[in-house]
């Protein structure tokens, strides 16, 4: 047996967040579920200024405390001057193993100067990037694809694989782009995934469920249901994702 | 078998998807679902008329499974108010389904509106396919309904698709203010949308449907029935409020 991974889970703790997620709540979750381990990062950008509050310390002592199951990712705002110094000492001293953008959130598109400069650092540093794509702007496929394109030694992570409306925009980038994963969490299509495999073989896909708020146990069925071979079912829960982390190295 | 799935599709749609009889009917015995609202799709020639007709010959098939809702484009006026008095009075069906998206009209505009003389004259509830951007947003459902306090209207994916979780927060303020909108649960994101829903309005207004085919039935029953909620609320969204609403005890 292998040990089913989640790549894309969420912790918070910010005072006043809608959503306060301490790292017990997707812990009982992937119990539930029969999950192994899971990537987590918070619902809000680093660095942030708040008194008493800083979510890359948040993260940090999660996946300290729990080093068997959690594995931290670094989400980061690239328009602060800071952010690559900072995803540095994230993975070199602190043992974060990815950077997660949410260009939404941050309103700068992907290939923005800034950006590419904390892809090149992500890639430098032999981390993966998990990018927001869905469908808004600035997280589209066909937007991602530009940074795709301009830093091809990055390797890209679309969560959601394009969400609601854009997921065969996420399959034909990746198509194009081979430094780019998709990613199964919250999208509603379970045949996609499997059109998905199809176009690109399930070494390019990852299982996700962007819990607690999706339910890993529930987002993994929605996998497990579509009838792949035990090869690909051991890539897509748990090879692939193990293989784009620093820790595999 | 106590399932009811208050949102499915019968037919061949111009939008790429579709099913037969045939095909729910096995689904529905596999996953344990014992009765399905039917609803016609816009077929290729774009005359909703004859899906209505369809439909009504589906349920004379499986008439203890099988309950039909009306679909007419609002824009065609008298003529859409006819047809819906014919569904109802002479075919039988129990409700009525508008999807502003792939009839291209606001929810909140005037031949929507002009349309809801009807309803109310009929006594039916109104589903509404939801959460689609500038025709269906939770704002422009609640615009309705608080227009219509006297209708009951069912608003599809709650009133949200949106992979960011940006429109929760409107979702739930349109079900706060209007106690005649109910939830329909397909596609949702976030499955802790629906349970953190439950204190803040109650069970009563919450109804699972899987919007088959285009979303999948197979995954969409599990998340009322995998929901963190009691047994008993689980059943109440897995089929008693949909009979109760419908008038069947």
């Amino acid at each position: 047996m292998y040990p089913i991974i989640d790549a894309h889970t969420h912790i918070e703790g910010l005072p006043g967040c809608d959503w306060q997620d301490p790292p017990e709540l997707i812990l009982r979750l992937l119990d539930e579920a029969g999950i192994a381990r899971a990537v987590v990062m918070t619902y809000v950008d680093a660095p942030m200024e708040h008194e008493g509050y800083e979510p890359l310390a948040y993260v940090r002592e999660a996946f300290q405390r729990y080093p068997e199951r959690l594995i931290g990712f670094a989400r980061l705002d690239p328009g602060h001057a800071e952010a690559p110094a900072l995803l540095e000492q994230a993975v070199r001293e602190w043992g974060f193993q990815g950077l997660k953008l949410h260009p939404f959130g941050y309103r700068q598109m992907p290939d923005s100067p800034d950006t590419l400069k904390l892809l090149r650092k992500a890639a430098e540093l032999g981390v993966p990037t998990l990018f927001h794509c869905g469908d808004e702007e600035y997280t589209l496929p066909l937007q991602l694809e530009r940074a795709a394109k301009a830093c091809p030694e990055a390797k890209l992570i679309f969560g959601h694989m394009g969400g609601y409306f854009h997921v065969h925009d996420a399959i034909a980038v990746a198509q194009r782009c081979p430094n780019v994963w998709l990613e199964t969490s919250a999208t509603p299509h379970p045949e996609r995934i499997r059109e998905a495999v199809e176009a690109l073989g399930a070494e390019r896909v990852i299982f996700a469920s962007d819990g607690p708020g999706c339910d890993p146990g529930i987002e993994l069925k929605k996998v497990q249901m579509l009838g792949f071979s035990e090869q690909q079912l051991r890539l897509i829960l748990s090879e692939n994702i193990l293989r784009l982390l620093p820790e595999s190295l | 078998m106590s399932t009811l799935d208050f949102h499915t599709h019968l037919g061949t749609s111009i939008f790429g998807y579709g099913q037969t009889l045939e095909a729910l009917l096995e689904r529905m015995d596999r996953l344990e679902i014992a009765q399905a609202v039917v609803i016609p799709v816009q077929p290729l020639d774009y005359h909703l008329s004859p899906e209505n007709d369809a439909v009504a010959m589906a349920v004379l098939q499986a008439p203890q499974r099988l309950i039909g809702f009306a679909r007419v484009d609002p824009r065609q006026g008298e003529e859409a108010e006819m047809e819906l008095e014919r569904c109802i009075r002479h075919l039988g069906f129990k409700g009525l389904f508008l999807h502003p998206w792939e009839e291209t009209c606001p929810i909140n505009s005037a031949p929507v509106q002009a349309l809801m003389s009807v309803v109310k004259r009929l006594k039916i509830p109104v589903m509404i396919s939801g959460g689609h951007v500038r025709v269906s947003m939770a704002s422009q459902i609640a615009d309705l309904a608080s227009a219509f306090p006297e209708i009951t209207f069912i608003a599809t994916s709650g009133g949200q698709i949106n992979i960011s979780g940006v429109a929760l927060s409107e979702a739930t303020q349109m079900l706060k203010e209007n106690p005649n909108v109910y939830l329909e649960t397909s596609g949702i994101y976030r499955e802790d949308f629906i349970e953190d829903l439950v204190p803040q309005i109650g069970i009563e207004r919450l109804l699972f449907g899987s919007n088959s085919p285009e979303f999948s039935q197979e995954l969409e029953v599990l998340r009322p029935r995998m929901a963190h909620l009691s047994p008993s609320e689980r059943n109440a969204i897995l089929g008693e409020n949909a009979r109760r609403l419908l008038g069947f005890h």
